[in-house]
């Protein structure tokens, strides 16, 4: 029974995305009318489920070519992981350490023209973001006649472009900054605090000792804010750059069509199972997260 | 911070009313199409303009490659995403905040709703990406249709937020003591609704209200750069390409998202406009929950 729970959330949460993965299929418009085409639909869940055991569910074209899902899938989930993992990492230390070194309480009117630039930087919507850093890298180009940085993936270059990861930094960077600012301000009230500063503690100790492992335990309580906003801006930054990850393969493979950039063709499988992917891919980036902030905390009370 | 308020308001205003009187502003028709005209100088000479125009004088925001007059769409396809964005944000705000309200009221359920889902896993554009993508492309509904269709979707995904933020702030009325004197006096749950809590969330309804202006806007732009555009994707053989049907604002930033190098100004002018709607909404947004702050709501 201990586990009956959670495996009734695990199969809800496979049925709504299978169930997402239908919409394509399961809503047509009929002389002008929107009817659902249920009986098509569950003949391609039920085709999907003996699909696994006899593998023709992980086949899937590309143009011309027939693949095979599992054979090429680690080569686009490394690059997804790595666009996750690695900004959500820089951007959880880099909050922590930026917010943490500012005096919260003290500096407010000091800082206020960064606090400014942050928030302007944050309600950026990443779309935009990425599309203004690709052009102030051709204005530079055009002015200087020199590149700054590659503006979308090419195979001559590797995969870990500056640019995509800007973008995907910055929204955990800004997030995790504000967050440990709002939590630092309301700790340094606390009983534990007072008296710590009472009996002397040195004003380093107090900072990341004190103010900073409590911090870290909010930062916790907000990572699923986090890795939320990272999955939403992976989408958009893959897309934009034309990074060859996982949500990349799924508009433009599996909803592909007979020429560049079209949408006149879908395939369900593969659909699903990329979004299958992405859902491993949420729970692998919320563990090194949390990894990271369990390190954050190993160094904090040890090191410093 | 009342000039955040000042400021964003009336830039909305002044976008509403240009979204309302598109002709007024606009030097050409809708839908204005020339790809190659001639011009006559004074010594007689003809010279020929080619799609895409430069801006200049007869095309203040230039042209793209088929002839359209940039500006002209702009001021046409305003229309679509202002409207997208407010029936979007006024029926999330209606319908999530009657459900926030019901869900402590009617049918006792406390605490804001807090579980892994797989709107959590998968971000609610792609959701919203599948449900529409059907009906989008080519569509046979018809722009307005569509736009309604468009409409629903976006609003039944991203309720949940607001659900839970109205139902903590129902359970905190709920502790008041005028509330549980109501009670006490045996009144029914439609009048503790209607004079003792609806009245009390009207701020928090209007504040949610444009928090979600800001956020529909977002998503309007996501799923333009996925040539999923608000009114209707036009997908054409000769020549290939993806098309909003409506030009509205998010759609061309989507559509032109190609001209990076060269023809700049077809990516500038509607990321300037969407910049300005949405800098508009932030401001306004900003100095609304300001406003809000300063009033007196001890009942929390």
């Amino acid at each position: 029974m201990r586990f009956l729970k959670p495996l009734m959330h695990a199969t809800g949460f496979v049925l709504v995305i299978i169930a997402m993965a239908l919409c394509p299929i399961l809503f047509v418009v009929k002389d002008g009318h929107v009817v659902i085409n249920a009986a098509i639909a569950l003949g391609f869940v039920a085709d999907w489920f003996s699909g696994l055991a006899d593998g023709s569910s992980w086949i899937f074209s590309s143009g011309s070519t027939t693949w095979n899902f599992a054979d090429v899938v680690p080569k686009f989930a490394f690059v997804t992981l790595s666009y996750l993992a690695i900004p959500g990492i820089l951007g959880l230390v880099g909050g922590f350490a930026f917010g943490l070194t500012r005096d919260p309480l003290r500096s407010r009117h000091r800082h206020r023209f960064t606090d400014t630039a942050l928030n302007a930087l944050f309600a950026l919507p990443d779309f935009v973001l990425a599309v203004l850093l690709q052009l102030l890298v051709i204005v530079v180009l055009d002015i200087t006649g020199h590149k700054l940085f590659t503006i979308s993936y090419d195979t001559s270059h590797g995969i870990l472009l500056a640019l995509p990861l800007v973008v995907m930094t910055l929204y955990p960077l800004i997030y995790s900054y504000r967050m440990v600012l709002r939590s630092a301000r309301h700790t340094s009230g606390a009983s534990f605090m007072v008296d710590a500063e009472a009996r002397g503690v040195s004003k380093a100790s107090l900072r990341y000792k004190h103010m900073g492992v409590a911090v870290l335990a909010s930062m916790k309580t907000e990572l699923p804010s986090i890795v939320a906003i990272m999955m939403t801006s992976i989408f958009v930054v893959e897309y934009s750059f034309s990074l060859p990850g996982m949500t990349r393969w799924l508009f433009t493979v599996a909803f592909s069509g007979s020429r560049r950039g079209w949408y006149d063709n879908y395939q369900f499988a593969l659909a699903l199972n990329i979004l299958l992917c992405m859902a491993a891919a949420y729970f692998i980036t919320m563990l090194v997260l949390r990894l990271t902030l369990a390190s954050l905390k190993a160094a904090v009370v040890h090191a410093l | 911070m009342r000039y955040k308020l000042l400021i964003g308001g009336v830039c909305l205003i002044a976008l509403g009313f240009i979204a309302v009187f598109p002709g007024l502003f606009s030097k050409y028709p809708r839908g204005y199409q020339d790809i190659l005209r001639s011009i006559e100088s004074s010594d007689g000479t003809v010279a020929w303009r080619f799609a895409p125009e430069a801006p200049s004088d007869t095309y203040h925001f230039g042209s793209d490659n088929y002839g359209y007059d940039i500006q002209t769409r702009i001021l046409w396809g305003l229309r679509w995403t202002l409207a997208c964005v407010i029936i979007v944000a006024l029926s999330r705000t209606l319908i999530g905040g009657a459900a926030g309200v019901l869900r402590v009221l009617v049918f006792g359920v406390h605490g804001s709703i807090r579980t892994v889902s797989p709107m959590a896993v998968i971000p609610s554009f792609v959701f919203v990406f599948f449900l529409l993508y059907p009906m989008t492309i080519n569509s046979p509904l018809g722009s307005l249709r569509l736009l309604l269709f468009q409409c629903a979707v976006m609003t039944i995904f991203d309720l949940g937020g607001i659900i839970s933020s109205i139902s903590l702030k129902t359970e905190a009325l709920m502790k008041t003591s005028f509330f549980e004197g109501a009670v006490s006096c045996g009144a029914n749950r439609l009048w503790l609704a209607k004079y003792h809590i609806v009245p009390f969330l009207a701020t928090d309804l209007i504040e949610a209200f444009a928090t979600q202006t800001v956020a529909v806007l977002q998503l309007v732009g996501r799923l333009g750069v996925f040539s999923l555009f608000v009114g209707g994707t036009i997908m054409t053989l000769d020549p290939v390409m993806l098309s909003s049907a409506s030009g509205e604002v998010a759609g061309l930033i989507g559509q032109y998202r190609g001209r990076l190098q060269g023809a700049q100004w077809m990516l500038l002018y509607p990321l300037g406009t969407y910049l300005v709607i949405l800098g508009s909404l932030r401001l306004f947004v900003s100095g609304l929950h300001d406003q809000f702050k300063k009033l007196d709501r001890t009942y929390y």
